[in-house]
């Protein structure tokens, strides 16, 4: 019974768990590599991470994740953000959804709290660090990688927390995500903790990028644009006064394969506007030149609309900003340097603000010597003159708005103004009842938030995805400015 | 000696020889009938050649030979007591059957015999007068269909004591046998029981091979399982079946879909969408992933093929080309691109023999890690030995759209300060003002659908062609089947007649026909199967397939709401302009090989080994061409106000697919005792699947020209912009794989069959290493066909009855790129740069730790038949299945890097019943009426989530614990009064509760009622399919202009209403109600023509039918269609069906002609 004697030997003698890989054997001679399939051609093979090639792609694309967060949206980046809190920016389309109505901490009817621009900063900040670990990991100092680039990694990281710093409430947490994938989560740290680090990024920055002029001065300003947040002011001086004020350092967009500048909702819909004296509380941009604000005519009234990221290359006119696929984004210039340094000499009894901010009045609208602002073609704004010690901040702040206007930095200068000069926020955010800018006839009624009253907030609350999914985060310490 | 003047005659072997006849006396009687006397001319055997008929019923052999003599007027002489001495009842019922017939079967294992003396005259003798030494008789038992030997067969000759069982190898014999003529019995348990005369000679040796066929029961049929087929009763789990042959033969069955819909217990199938091409979805028992595919797995002829309904969608110009399904929809971006067609759908349902669905893990363990969904499995047909057959079938049909559309009410007023007319809601809608707020002053009301309107229709008559034909036939060692089949089906959407009439005016020549009717599938499948005995121990089997399809979904019909859009302002002209989805022609081309081999060898009678291997390789071909030649510069100034240049763009999407199967197993087999059978299954199954797709085209808006030569880009394309990257070239590739090897063991001890066995696997995306402890696969069944037992009673009520039970593990893999970190590649072009800069994106983080979710599931049943013959089969089925280490992708804490994460985060438990219950109300020769009954019940539930996992499905579906997967969740109805009286529900007179559960997007249960009546003797067949769907949610999406109820604009309609329409509003402007449906799926007559009408056609056979499919629907879903579901494919959650085209009503006149 030569069958029964096999059965009984499998059954009885030879375990399963000694048998199977002798069967496997039988069946292939390497079974593993019967199932040892390549990776997706999709993706990028990981060993080229570990190139200078791969190094320097990473840096192409954590450079452009700083558009997708500062400029390639509405409301749901930087530039849109500040602009929409603050009194920048007017939206009469959505109620309670884009920051407009101070109704931030709200998370029934704030979309920023589900986390788009949150997430797109956290983005950009992650890839950057990622991109600098690869580029000290893998590339030597070569005239195609130079080491330079990690300093302006370290540079762009510091204004991702910057950012965090100026726009949310207190307690962010900096959590990391390394190249091979290892996540450390990090608890919320606390608006000067973050603006702590960001000095110390911007610090390591000038050391890695001594290299290169251009990135040191994008570490200067950042550093010194974070040491004024701390009111540390003689500090942001000394960080400032380096940097030439013909500096410039934009982030341009992609005109393919990546994020580019949009401004989606200023398009032919025009739900966002340009608002004039927004809550009360709000400057007059439209009458300033160096806004790029424009005005256009409507059926029945005009509308404002901002157009300093849209000059026409033929006639240097400024146009309707819409998206711009040509756009860069400026994030950082010696103008900016200047400001500091003015805000820095008012809040140290040095009289020498004033004359800094005629200097740039009078020789950095359309002069090559600043870094003109493109399209800007006035030649000179007439001088300031000293308004009295009660308004100097306010003359200094418009100032810094109006020639820092849609850059991201107006919440911060709110915040600043509430926080280090004791102001009261309601005499610096928009108040009382929300009327709507123009508009046009094709919406014959008001918008939603017409009518409605503005909200307390001034920061914007936690990240609710950050709260469900990181068990180290409990939501803001505190939303005071 | 006396002269040789008589025949013997033999029964089953006819006339023998001469033999000596033995004198009579009176020993012998003799009868006569003078009335019937027969004439004395002629030979004697003639005799036996005379046509009789007879009918006794349990008489002695004696009484049975005197009645025969009477009847027949024939002498028939014997001995007394040899006659006496056989005691056995003898039944007989015969007509016109010859005389020798008729005594084979009187004498058979009597051990006498008849002698023809004369014409008219018969004697019946012993066969052991002349003390003749003794015989035997030797032979082998086989399966009738598979060839293997039959181990345990009873083997008797019928009347004596002889008997014996056959061994392993199926070899029996009997010796001491006295020479004469015997009946041969052979049973077994499952097939039917084996009877032939056998003579045995003086010292001689019968050979006999004894096929069995499988007995016509339902716990008889034959299933397939990993380890090769199986008698149904032998396997613990439930087997679904699909007699594919029959049903496709008389019913409208446009393809394998259509084939699996509404026929086994718990299998879902959905339709997307009723344009022509357009894919279904396939659930087994429910949905276990949030992430991973939830389609079964399918094996043809042992073979995997590619078969996949979860596909992307064809790819497009703009990404925002509608579907033919969508036509009364808008070109806008919010339509769904089409969907790919089912490579499932690929399969010519004219070539199927037979569908085995295995429904779970219970039954699908040993088919490993890809197989927790349920594994299909597909006989083909195969030729036969004896004449050809030539077989021709052909179909021609119409479809039609199923009564009319829901209309699209509109409310008109006016705005004060405005002098245009408005769209003017009671209390919400997308208007400027309502009616409840003062702000719009609403003075009438209007409905309309552009599909109820016949110039503006843009869904018409369908018409499906179809030709098929296969030769059959062959050798008893090799048999052959040819098939080849031509179809051409063209779908119901069309241009509107506005529309031609425009476009005829626009260009000065008619619309292309691909335009006027977009939605077109042609199919041209050829296949060949040939089986060859090598030898009695070797079979082989060879399939080849080739199929092309080509799907053209593109030039979708009525569009542009911003041009008004018929449903908003009949009075627009503007709106039927050919828009860019109407000039964009879209298609899907696939080119498929398929090739299955198989070597079965039983090179001794306890072991048989088969080896089956194969691949299935497909070429996808998608175009999208937004051809600008037909577009003109007067219709841009119409669309756009500006002469604008008429855009074109093209792409080209060629995808390949390659899938590969190797299979050896071993089956061994042994029987000790009578009571025990042993078998044990080894083997190993390797799988390989390879997608590669590259894609090439340029967007419509960049205005370039792309010509597309061998090369794709051979001329460069130009550019009116040059500043726009002339074309987009995207590559991708994936690849998975399993390799495993398993083991069976089943024991039969005493009719109780008892399995177990366990599959190893490794699989591409968990690691190739074994060191990373391979998941294993175990299962266990047992099945105790109890009417089978010789204790089990045999009376008229209870005629078969089997208990099972069966637990099993299957897995499910995902894509290799959730184990790795990706980084995707994204070149860059920035601002002011005409250099591309190479970029690195960092992707998802991979998971080295993931295991395959893991499906384990549970199951008993028990089969019941009543009364003879199984008049009523019932069979009942309770299984639990349990998915763990779900996969899903997490999302991780922002501040991580917004990255998501696949990681192994919930359990989900599907549980029901499934109750199939089948008929024979009438089995009468001239009439038969068969009534099947199929039902199944689901109950799904995300039983566990890992705490903080936030994953959200699309519109309102949640995944919550304690609630099924994909669940919709909304607002109810609180309260609501008009308090102001004014007959309006405004939103601030209606209170909406807190977020709640709603129903899923599947079926709670389904029920399947059929109906076969038999008529005319079997030659009119009417055949009736009637589906009913309990508790589907199919969201029914509020939008302009697709669908506005009334409530929304008319202050008649209840409160009620209005507020159920304010709580749509609520709920992503969608209603959720669950919804319920019967529909007359199928109706068919099938007249066979008699034989003697088709003989003049020098046919042998010929049917004709007339079959019908969609006929009726009943349901309290207001919307188009409750089992359409435009984008459902790529979520599990249904999508708004508001945009998709009904399923068709469809009828069809078929023929079949045999020759």
């Amino acid at each position: 019974m030569p069958m029964f004697t096999l059965a009984m030997r499998y059954t009885t003698r030879a375990p399963l768990g000694r048998m199977l890989p002798f069967l496997i054997g039988l069946a292939a001679c390497s079974p593993a590599k019967l199932v040892d399939t390549q990776n997706p051609g999709t993706v990028v093979d990981p060993s080229l991470i570990q190139t200078a090639v791969g190094a320097a792609g990473l840096r192409t694309t954590a450079i452009n994740a700083v558009m997708a967060a500062g400029a390639s949206g509405a409301f749901d980046t930087v530039i849109g953000m500040s602009g929409m809190v603050t009194d920048e920016l007017g939206d009469w389309f959505i109620a309670g959804a884009s920051g407009d109505d101070r109704h931030l901490l709200d998370q029934t009817k704030s979309i920023n709290a589900n986390g788009y621009g949150y997430r797109a900063i956290q983005l950009a900040r992650v890839q950057i660090r990622q991109a600098r670990q690869a580029l000290q990991a893998y590339a030597n100092n070569t005239p195609s990688v130079p080491r330079a680039w990690q300093g302006e990694m370290y540079a762009l990281e510091g204004y991702t927390v910057v950012w965090l710093a100026e726009l949310y409430c207190s307690g962010i947490p900096l959590s990391s995500s390394s190249l091979t994938g290892a996540q450390v989560l990090s608890r919320g740290l606390t608006t000067q903790e973050l603006f702590t680090v960001a000095v110390a990024l911007f610090d390591s920055a000038a050391t890695a990028g001594a290299d290169s002029a251009r990135f040191v001065n994008l570490a200067r300003v950042g550093k010194a644009r974070a040491l004024i947040d701390l009111g540390q002011f003689a500090a942001a001086d000394s960080a400032a006064t380096g940097v030439p004020t013909n500096f410039v350092y934009t982030v341009p967009s992609a005109v393919s394969g990546g994020s580019y500048f949009s401004f989606a909702y200023f398009e032919s819909l025009g739900y966002f506007r340009v608002h004039d004296h927004e809550g009360g509380n709000g400057l007059e941009w439209s009458t300033d030149p160096r806004t790029g604000v424009v005005t256009v005519p409507e059926l029945t009234g005009t509308m404002l609309w901002p157009a300093k990221y849209n000059v026409d290359s033929a006639t240097g006119t400024p146009q309707p900003t819409t998206n711009q696929s040509y756009q860069s984004f400026r994030l950082a210039d010696g103008l900016e340097a200047r400001l500091v340094q003015a805000e820095a000499a008012l809040a140290l009894g040095n009289d020498s603000w004033l004359t800094t901010l005629n200097t740039l009045r009078s020789t950095c609208v359309g002069s090559a010597a600043c870094a003109p602002l493109p399209g800007l073609t006035s030649t000179s704004l007439p001088p300031l003159t000293d308004p009295g010690a009660d308004t100097r901040l306010d003359t200094l702040m418009k100032e810094r708005a109006m020639w820092l206007y849609l850059t991201g930095h107006r919440e911060g200068d709110l915040r600043r103004m509430a926080h280090v000069y004791n102001r009261d926020p309601e005499t610096l955010w928009p108040t009382g009842t929300m009327v709507d800018p123009a508009y046009p006839p094709n919406f014959p009624n008001p918008g939603p938030e017409n009518g409605l009253q503005f909200g307390s907030d001034v920061v914007y609350g936690p990240d609710t995805h950050e709260q469900q999914l990181n068990p180290l985060y409990g939501g803001c310490y505190d939303v005071n400015p | 000696m006396r002269p040789c003047m008589a025949r013997r005659f033999v029964a089953g072997l006819g006339i023998v020889g001469c033999v000596m006849v033995f004198g009579g006396g009176n020993v012998f009687a003799q009868q006569a009938v003078a009335e019937n006397r027969a004439t004395t001319d002629g030979r004697a055997e003639d005799v036996f050649a005379r046509l009789v008929t007879v009918r006794l019923d349990r008489v002695t052999l004696k009484a049975a030979v005197q009645a025969i003599a009477s009847n027949t007027g024939i002498r028939v002489q014997y001995h007394v007591a040899l006659l006496d001495a056989v005691q056995t009842p003898i039944t007989i019922h015969a007509s016109q059957v010859p005389l020798g017939k008729v005594f084979e079967q009187l004498l058979v294992g009597t051990q006498l015999t008849a002698v023809a003396l004369r014409s008219d005259v018969v004697s019946i003798e012993s066969v052991r007068t002349s003390g003749r030494l003794l015989g035997g008789v030797v032979g082998r038992v086989a399966d009738a269909a598979t060839k293997r030997p039959i181990s345990g067969a009873s083997v008797s000759l019928d009347g004596t004591a002889f008997r014996t069982r056959t061994g392993d190898d199926g070899a029996f014999r009997i010796t001491g046998v006295g020479a004469g003529t015997y009946r041969l019995v052979v049973r077994r348990i499952g097939y039917q029981v084996y009877s032939a005369p056998v003579t045995i000679k003086d010292d001689g040796t019968e050979t006999i091979v004894a096929t069995l066929t499988a007995a016509a029961t339902v716990l008889n049929d034959v299933v397939t399982t990993a380890t090769g087929d199986r008698r149904r009763f032998e396997v613990g789990n439930a087997v679904g079946m699909i007699k594919a042959d029959s049903v496709v033969a008389t019913t409208l069955i446009r393809n394998l879909s259509d084939l699996l819909q509404a026929r086994v217990p718990g299998v879902i199938v959905s339709n997307t969408d009723g344009a022509v091409g357009a894919p279904s979805k396939i659930r087994i028992r429910g949905i276990s992933s949030i992430n991973l595919n939830n389609d079964p797995i399918i094996i043809v002829d042992g073979v995997r093929l590619n078969a996949m309904t979860t596909v992307a969608p064809l790819q497009t110009t703009s990404g925002s080309v509608t579907t033919l399904g969508q036509l009364s929809t808008s070109y806008s971006a919010n339509s769904a691109p089409p969907l790919a067609p089912s490579r499932l759908d690929d399969i010519d349902p004219n070539t199927i023999e037979s569908i085995d669905v295995l429904r779970g893990p219970s039954a699908s363990s040993l088919y490993g890690t890809d197989a927790a969904n349920g594994v299909i499995v597909i006989k083909t047909k195969k030729g036969q030995a004896g004449a050809w057959r030539l077989s021709v079938t052909g179909d021609a049909g119409l479809s039609f759209v199923p009564g009319r559309m829901p209309d699209v009410w509109r409310g008109w007023g006016s705005v004060a300060g405005n002098n245009q007319y408005w769209v003017c809601y009671l209390a919400a809608g997308q208007g400027v003002g309502t009616v409840a707020d003062g702000n719009c002053h609403q003075d009438s009301v209007t409905h309309f659908n552009v599909e109820n309107y016949g110039p503006m229709k843009t869904l018409g008559t369908g018409t499906n062609r179809s030709l098929s034909g296969s030769v059959a036939g062959g050798t008893a060692g090799w048999q052959q089947f040819f098939s080849a089949r031509a179809s051409s089906n063209v779908g119901m959407a069309k241009m509107s007649d506005v529309e031609r009439h425009v476009i005829a005016q626009l260009w000065s020549v008619p619309a292309p026909s691909w335009m006027v009717h977009p939605n077109t599938e042609q199919d041209f499948d050829g296949s060949s199967r040939t089986t060859v005995n090598v030898s009695p121990k070797i079979d082989l089997s060879l399939t080849t397939t080739g199929i092309y399809r080509n799907v053209l979904n593109g030039g979708s019909g009525i569009q542009d709401q911003n041009n008004g859009g018929v449903t908003f302002r009949p009075e627009d002209s503007l709106a039927y302009l050919p828009s860019e989805s109407q000039r964009t022609r879209v298609t899907s081309a696939e080119t498929r090989g398929t090739l299955a081999g198989t070597v079965d060898a039983r090179p001794w009678g306890w072991l048989s080994l088969s080896g089956t291997g194969g691949g299935d390789y497909g070429l996808r071909s998608d175009q999208s061409d937004l051809q600008a030649q037909y577009c003109s510069a007067l219709l841009q100034t119409l669309q756009n106000g500006t002469a604008s240049p008429c855009p074109s763009g093209h792409v080209v999407s060629r995808g390949n697919t390659f899938v590969t199967t190797t299979n050896g197993s071993a089956n061994l087999s042994f029987s000790p005792t009578a009571w025990l059978n042993l078998r044990t299954a080894i083997g190993a199954q390797y799988s390989h699947t390879r997608y590669y797709n590259l894609q090439v085209g340029n967007n419509y808006y960049n205005f370039c020209t792309l010509a597309f030569g061998s090369t794709l880009l051979t001329p460069e394309p130009t550019c009116v912009d040059p500043n726009m990257p002339k074309y987009l070239l995207t590559e991708s590739r994936d690849e998975a794989a399993t390799a495993g090897v398993y083991f069976e063991q089943t024991v039969n001890l005493f009719g109780l069959y008892t399995t177990v066995g366990v599959r190893q696997d490794l699989a591409s995306a968990f690691g190739g290493q074994i060191s990373k402890s391979p998941p294993n696969y175990p299962k266990f069944n047992f099945s105790y066909p109890l009417s089978e037992q010789s204790f089990f009673p045999k009376q008229p009520y209870v005629s078969s009855l089997r208990f099972r039970f069966a637990y099993g593990q299957s897995g499910n893999q995902a894509s290799r790129t959730a184990v790795i970190n990706q980084y995707y590649q994204a070149d860059l072009t920035l601002a002011g740069s005409s250099v591309t800069t190479p970029g690195i994106v960092v992707g998802t983080v991979g998971n080295a730790t993931l295991r395959p979710e893991l499906g384990t599931e549970w199951e008993g049943g028990v089969d019941v038949s009543f009364l003879d013959n199984e008049r009523i089969h019932l069979e009942t089925t309770l299984y639990r299945k349990m998915t763990r280490n779900m996969l899903s992708a997490k999302q991780l804490a922002p501040s991580l890097g917004n990255y998501s994460q696949y990681t192994n985060l919930g359990d989900v438990s599907n549980r029901g019943v499934e109750v199939g219950v089948t008929a024979k109300v009438i089995d009468a020769r001239v009439m038969s009426w068969d009534v099947t009954v199929n039902g199944a019940r689901n109950s799904n539930k995300l039983v566990r989530m890992a705490p903080g996992i936030g994953v959200n499905g699309p519109l309102n579906t949640q995944f919550r614990e304690g609630y099924p997967l994909y669940g919709y969740w909304g607002l109810p109805v609180g309260s609501y009064a008009d308090a102001n009286g004014d007959g309006i529900l405004a939103q601030n007179e209606i209170v909406l509760g807190t977020m709640t559960y709603l129903g899923a997007p599947y079926p709670k249960a389904e029920v399947t009622y059929g109906s076969q009546l038999g008529l005319l003797d079997g030659a009119l067949r009417l055949s009736v399919n009637l589906n009913q769907v309990l508790d589907k949610v199919t969201p029914l999406v509020l939008s302009n202009p697709t669908y506005i109820p009334r409530a929304a604009v008319d202050r008649t309609t209840s409160l009620a209403q209005q507020a159920a329409y304010l709580q749509a509003v609520a709920n992503n402007n969608t209603y959720y109600g669950a919804s319920s449906s019967v529909r007359l799926n199928e109706f068919s007559a099938t007249y066979t023509v008699p034989i003697s009408l088709v003989r003049r056609l020098h046919a042998q056979t010929l049917a004709i039918t007339l079959a019908g499919r969609n006929l009726g629907l009943w349901s309290n879903y207001v919307g188009k269609d409750p089992n359409v579901d435009t984008s459902g494919l790529l979520s599990e959650a249904s999508q708004d069906n508001t945009l998709g085209t009904p399923q068709p009503r469809s009828w069809t006149f078929r023929f079949n002609l045999g020759l």
